[in-house]
């Protein structure tokens, strides 16, 4: 093979490989491979016996913190009974991690007339 | 029928009338009234008030034979600490020396919920030890949404049920009154008021099948068997269907806690009435964002908060309540 050649095929293999390590340290500094990039945290305040906001859209993958601000115990509960954050009294947090598409509406146990909808949409 | 309390001023008469068994005149009755919030020992008959005397005067040798009588107390949320009130345990306990003031001794108590606040094992304990202060017999308990954050009512049953398949509600009898305790806390859906649900209102109508008209049936559950105020979950969606099964009843008392207040309605043969929290006090219905505790003035606290006895009277259709504050006017 002429050095021409040869030089050409290491220069290829050379890009090739720094493509390919270029490639991989973008996806680990991406996260999990999906369109929607890095897991996210939503946090939704429960104040004066309300969760705002109410209603919520995340992607799949993203993590819901509920704090509870209100000097009287809270509790959420999934309708489908999916979370259950049991008592959460003042200052308390509660976090779930929602993986699967899908509507997810809760209240709270004690106060039935709070009630909030989680909507889980691949972007 | 709703009481007002009057300041001592306007009490113009050295003892209240006392006309067991008959009409009351105008003056009778107005004398009456003047007497209303010092622990006057009231009966209702067709409407028309009748005084049975003082209760602190009136002595087991003064109340009619079978007469009996009992004590509610409600909303004793051991646990909670915040504003409204950082001590809960000492206002229990100023509840429980009310009660141990009582004379004749009540037969047995009654709590209608929300025992613990956050239904941790500790608050129960904590909460049965000092309710073993009281001077009765024997506590029957209905659980409030507050004791049903430990696996539903699972915490709760483990301390005050009777056993693995208790579901919680009950019905006993004393002296000729049919009592029952039902569960209203464990059923929540977004957006709704709280129900008994089927299998309980089936254990109810056959429970009360075996009845007779003239019973007089005390009902006890935690959240109001009326509706007082939706829009903050204070009333129970299938109570009608559990009235229907009292609609024959002469006698009907239901007795409710959850709303930390005293609301009072009449309807037919069925007589309602809330309770005082021995814990906090609640804004009235409406008249706040939110039903959360209610902060009020250091010297306030102890009018809100209170217990309150019942006697049965053998012949008369109605019960005699007297709600008594922590803190009464002279």
């Amino acid at each position: 093979m002429s050095f021409r050649l040869k030089a050409a095929i290491a220069t290829s293999s050379l890009w090739g490989h720094w493509v390919a390590f270029l490639t991989g340290t973008f996806l680990i500094l991406a996260g999990p491979a999906s369109p929607a990039g890095a897991a996210q945290t939503v946090t939704i305040e429960i104040s004066n016996y309300a969760f705002a906001p109410s209603d919520v859209t995340i992607a799949p993958g993203t993590t819901v913190v509920w704090v509870n601000h209100d000097e009287m115990v809270h509790s959420i509960v999934s309708t489908d009974r999916l979370f259950d954050s049991k008592a959460m009294d003042t200052g308390d947090q509660y976090s779930f991690t929602f993986d699967k598409e899908g509507d997810y509406g809760y209240v709270c146990s004690l106060h039935p007339y709070m009630s909030g909808m989680i909507k889980v949409r691949r972007p | 029928m709703s009481r007002k309390s009057r300041s001592s001023a306007d009490q113009s008469l050295s003892a209240p009338p006392s006309i067991l068994g008959a009409m009351p005149s105008r003056r009778q009755a107005m004398a009456c009234l003047a007497w209303t919030g010092t622990g006057l020992l009231w009966t209702l008959s067709g409407g028309v008030p009748q005084s049975l005397g003082l209760i602190g005067e009136a002595r087991a040798d003064q109340l009619p034979a079978g007469a009996f009588t009992f004590v509610q107390v409600s909303d004793s949320h051991i646990g909670f600490n915040k504003e409204a009130n950082p001590d809960v345990v000492g206002t229990l306990r100023r509840a429980i020396g009310d009660v141990n003031k009582l004379d004749p001794r009540p037969a047995f108590a009654i709590h209608t919920g929300d025992v613990s606040h956050l239904s941790k094992p500790e608050e129960f304990g904590q909460a049965r030890e000092l309710l073993q202060e009281m001077k009765v017999d024997r506590i029957h308990f209905v659980p409030g949404e507050h004791d049903a954050l430990d696996d539903g009512i699972g915490g709760y049953l483990k301390v005050f049920g009777q056993g693995a398949n208790d579901p919680g509600y009950y019905s006993f009898d004393q002296n000729g009154v049919h009592f029952v305790g039902l569960v209203n806390v464990t059923d929540f859906q977004p957006k709704s008021l709280t129900k008994l649900g089927s299998p309980q209102l089936e254990w109810l109508e056959k429970d009360l099948s075996g009845q007779s008209d003239s019973t007089p049936i005390v009902v006890f559950a935690h959240i109001p068997l009326w509706t007082v105020y939706e829009p903050w979950g204070w009333g129970t969606a299938d109570a009608p269907q559990a009235l229907s099964y009292l609609k024959r009843f002469g006698s009907v008392t239901v007795l409710n806690g959850h709303i930390h207040q005293v609301i009072q309605k009449v309807e037919g043969n069925v007589s309602f009435h809330t309770a005082m929290s021995t814990a906090y006090p609640q804004p009235k219905p409406g008249e706040a964002p939110a039903p959360g505790p209610l902060k009020v003035e250091a010297a306030e606290l102890g009018k809100l908060l209170g217990t309150r006895s019942i006697s049965v009277v053998p012949g008369t259709k109605a019960l005699a309540l007297v709600d008594a504050p922590l803190d009464r006017s002279a």
